[in-house]
C-alpha cells in the first residue's frame, strides 16, 4: 500500500497501539479507533501520562480513559510505542 | 419524487414527515441551534482571558458573537472567599474569545455568593491582576525547564482562563 | 465531518469534557455542531471553586477550540463502525 500523505500513516495504524505527544507536557497510549484531518484522535484503552516539575525534578502521573476523544489542536507527535 | 416515499398523498408543496426530520435535523446541529435557547436570559460567559461576564443574552450569531445587556463583570478570590462585581452596560462579544456560556438560574445565583464578601471592584481587580502575572512568570519558567526535556508547556497571556 | 457526525451519535449520553484549562465537567451531551462546540445539560464541574456560580448553571454551551479531551465509555461506541467510517474519511479526505 502506498502511502503519499502524512496522514495516510495513521490509516495503517487504525485498530493498533499508539504513542501520542501533546501539548501541556502530556502524552497517551492506546488503540487507534479514529482520525481525521485535523488530528483530531479517538483512542480507547488510553493511558495518559502528566509530567510536572516538582522542585525542578520532572514527575509523571499516570490517568486511565476506557475511550477518549483528543482534539487536534494539541497533538503535536503520533508514532508506535517503543516497547521499553 | 414525493410521490415515490408511499406516504398518503402528500400535497405537492408540502415536505414529507422524513424531510422535515431530515431538515431539522440539520439545524438541531448548529451553533445558532445549541445557543438561541438562551436569549433573552440571564447567561454567564468565561472569556479567554479569564473574565468573567453575567447579562442577558440579546442577540447572537453563527460564531458565538454575543450582545450581553445590563452585563456585570465578576471577579472570584476564592481563596479568601471574597468576589466584586461591576456594571459595565451593554457588551458585544467577540464569539472567538468565547470559552463556555451558560444560562443562570436566576433563583439560585446568589446562592454562593452569600457567603462571599463583596469587595470593591479596583480592589479585586488588582489582585487578580497580580494573580494573572505570578501565573504568567511561573507557567513561561515551567515552560522553559519543559522544553529540556522535549515537552512543550505553553502559555499564552491571552489563554488565562 | 467524521467527528462531527460522531458526536452526533453520542447525543443524550453522559460525557465528560476537560477544557485545556484541566477544568473537568460531566453532563449530558445534548448538542454539537461543525466546529465541534458542545452542549452539555445538568452539568456538575470537577472543581466548582474556581467557578462558584457553576452550581446555578445548569446547561453549558462549550467552544471546541478550548477542549482537550472528552471521555467516553467504551459501551457508546460502535468500535467496527468507527474505524470502518475513519478509513472512508481518509479517502475522501485524499481526493
Amino acid at each position: 500500500m502506498s502511502s503519499d500523505s502524512p496522514l495516510d500513516l495513521l490509516k495503517l495504524n487504525l485498530d493498533e497501539k499508539v504513542y501520542v505527544k501533546l501539548r501541556g507536557a502530556r502524552e497517551l497510549t492506546g488503540t487507534l479507533q479514529a482520525f481525521d484531518s485535523h488530528c483530531n484522535i479517538v483512542l480507547s484503552d488510553a493511558v495518559e501520562t502528566i509530567y510536572e516539575l516538582v522542585e525542578n525534578e520532572l514527575k509523571s502521573t499516570k490517568r486511565e480513559a476506557e475511550m477518549i476523544f483528543v482534539r487536534g489542536d494539541t497533538v503535536t507527535l503520533v508514532t508506535t510505542p517503543s516497547d521499553q | 419524487m414525493s410521490e415515490s416515499r408511499g406516504s398518503p398523498a402528500p400535497g405537492k408543496s408540502k415536505i414529507t414527515e422524513g424531510e422535515a426530520d431530515l431538515y431539522l435535523d440539520q439545524y438541531n446541529f448548529t451553533t445558532t441551534a445549541a445557543i438561541v435557547g438562551s436569549v433573552d436570559r440571564k447567561i454567564f460567559v468565561l472569556l479567554r482571558d479569564g473574565r468573567m461576564l453575567f447579562g442577558i443574552l440579546r442577540t447572537f450569531d453563527q460564531y458565538a458573537n454575543l450582545i450581553l445587556q445590563h452585563c456585570v463583570e465578576r471577579i472570584y478570590i476564592t481563596e479568601e472567599n471574597k468576589y466584586a462585581e461591576n456594571e459595565c452596560g451593554v457588551f458585544m462579544v467577540r464569539g472567538e474569545n468565547v470559552v463556555m456560556l451558560g444560562e443562570v438560574d436566576i433563583d439560585k445565583e446568589d446562592e454562593p455568593l452569600v457567603q462571599m464578601e463583596q469587595i470593591p471592584f479596583e480592589e479585586a481587580s488588582q489582585m487578580k491582576q497580580e494573580r494573572d502575572d505570578a501565573r504568567y512568570k511561573s507557567e513561561s519558567q515551567k515552560g522553559r525547564q519543559m522544553a529540556r526535556y522535549g515537552l512543550i508547556h505553553d502559555f499564552h497571556k491571552s489563554d488565562i482562563y | 465531518m467524521l467527528f462531527f457526525s460522531f458526536f452526533k451519535t453520542l447525543v443524550d449520553q453522559e460525557v465528560t469534557v476537560e477544557l485545556k484549562n484541566d477544568i473537568e465537567l460531566k453532563g449530558t451531551l445534548k448538542s454539537v455542531d461543525q466546529f465541534l462546540n458542545l452542549k452539555l445539560d445538568n452539568i456538575s464541574c470537577s472543581n466548582e471553586s474556581r467557578y462558584p456560580h457553576l452550581s446555578s448553571v445548569r446547561n453549558i454551551f462549550i467552544r471546541g477550540s478550548t477542549v482537550r479531551y472528552v471521555y467516553l465509555d467504551k459501551n457508546m461506541v460502535d468500535i467496527n463502525l468507527l474505524q470502518d467510517a475513519a478509513r472512508r474519511e481518509a479517502m475522501s479526505a485524499k481526493k
